[in-house]
């Protein structure tokens, strides 16, 4: 099998274009992680992620004939048509409330069994809450909290994304994460629903 | 490290804040202030929080690679099939264009087309079957009152103009009436449109209750009445004289 490794994600994608299996896996594996866990603290839904990703890669078969790589990387590109989905599906999902518990068994189907269950479901419980909390931030906060503690990107990375200068991201990070400290302080004078005192907890 | 400096530190240090703030400088100051010891015990729970939300993204699900390659090879199929392409891929710029602006003249056309004719509909003096009849009238030669007036549309007419009260219809010409013989009273309107060939004569003799009011008034005594009818065509009595009236 070829090795794609010193091909740049612009090559990539026109071999793709042009009917090469192999090159277009090569991008898929590059790219889909960072699709894929974007779309998914942005909508906090797993399948609305699987839903961003395999859009994504959809229409970058269909708009790729227009990526010019001197206007930026194909991962920045690709970035664009995801953002714009997140948004088309935060705008239909907006009418929607989601069912309470649903989005903290997901996150219980993939957490570690050797936890203690009632410590997975406070865990979980204060993940949600997190989540909510980033999901309340207005979005030019929210977008750099995303890409820069969430997907892990530099700081650079995320001012390419964001089109935006560096100072910009960094100033709106560190200001997004004072409010997240607020709100984790409300949070955290709060008590959970279910306490991480074992199972004796839970009959008491 | 003063206050200033550790927020500023702890800007480019979230992620490994755990790590960082146990050490060094941070710990130091850390342990002689207590707003800082308060802040650094917020980044740190904000640090874990993140670190919890980026581990329950997971991985991938394979099947979500599964339908992406299927996808991918059935925009490739599409591509290579050229019907397929015509259906399902997108349309040229160009080639909306020019569907914009074949639409545009059809549409043109169409209104063009429909005010020529109501244009036509107007300029007629009368419809176009009344020259069919005007041609078999026999007797007579054609009038061009009948004559139905062709005119070609002009841009005026086709343009839309504030309507106005219809023109009021050419009356018909004295000598269009069909003149019945003398002593003939008119028992029905007659022109060379609804009388177009020779009648015929036939003598009646009828009762005096059939005759006009004003007739019979005058001789009541009188029981029948002989009188020529003169008839269409059609068999439609067109006109009457009475000849004798017996007492």
């Amino acid at each position: 099998m070829e090795n794609f490794d010193n091909c740049s994600d612009g090559v990539l994608l026109t071999r793709a274009l042009a009917g090469e299996e192999p090159a277009f896996l090569a991008l898929y594996q590059r790219l889909k992680g960072g699709i894929f866990r974007y779309a998914f603290y942005m909508t906090g839904s797993r399948t609305a992620a699987e839903e961003v990703t395999q859009e994504v890669f959809l229409m970058l078969l269909k708009e790729g004939g227009s990526y010019r790589e001197n206007r930026g990387e194909v991962g920045a590109f690709a970035f664009g048509i995801t953002r714009n989905l997140v948004r088309r599906i935060e705008r239909r999902e907006r009418a929607y409330e989601p069912l309470p518990g649903d989005d903290m068994l997901d996150n219980l189907a993939g957490s570690d069994e050797r936890e203690p269950l009632a410590a997975q479901v406070a865990r979980s419980q204060v993940t949600a809450r997190v989540q909510a909390a980033i999901a309340s931030l207005p979005d030019h906060y929210r977008q750099p909290v995303v890409l820069c503690d969430l997907c892990e990107l530099s700081y650079e990375e995320a001012a390419q994304r964001l089109r935006c200068a560096v100072g910009t991201v960094r100033s709106r990070l560190n200001r997004a994460h004072h409010l997240l400290a607020q709100k984790l302080e409300t949070l955290r004078s709060r008590r959970p629903d279910i306490e991480a005192t074992g199972t004796e907890g839970c009959l008491i | 490290m003063t206050c200033k400096e550790l927020r500023w530190y702890f800007e480019d240090h979230l992620r490994d804040v755990e790590v960082r703030s146990a050490r060094g400088a941070v710990a130091e100051h850390v342990a002689t202030c207590a707003d800082c010891a308060q802040f650094v015990a917020a980044q740190r729970e904000l640090g874990r929080n993140l670190r919890h939300i980026r581990e329950a993204a997971g991985q991938v699900p394979e099947s979500l690679d599964t339908s992406v390659l299927l996808n991918y090879r059935r925009q490739m199929a599409d591509q290579k099939d050229p019907r397929r392409v015509s259906m399902s891929g997108k349309f040229h710029p160009r080639l909306l264009w020019a569907f914009a602006a074949v639409a545009a003249g059809l549409v043109v056309a169409a209104g063009f087309l429909l005010l020529s004719r109501h244009s036509t509909t107007n300029a007629v003096v009368y419809p176009a079957s009344t020259e069919a009849k005007t041609i078999s009238v026999k007797e007579t030669p054609r009038n061009p009152a009948f004559e139905v007036q062709r005119t070609k549309p002009t841009r005026a007419a086709g343009r839309r103009m504030r309507p106005t009260s219809p023109e009021p219809a050419p009356s018909l010409p004295v000598h269009a009436v069909r003149l019945l013989p003398e002593g003939f009273r008119s028992l029905m309107y007659c022109d060379e449109l609804s009388c177009p060939q020779d009648m015929e004569m036939i003598r009646v003799q009828l009762p005096s209750s059939a005759m006009p009011r004003q007739v019979s008034s005058f001789i009541q005594t009188s029981r029948s009445v002989t009188a020529d009818v003169l008839v269409g065509p059609d068999g439609i009595a067109r006109g009457i004289r009475f000849e004798e009236i017996e007492f």
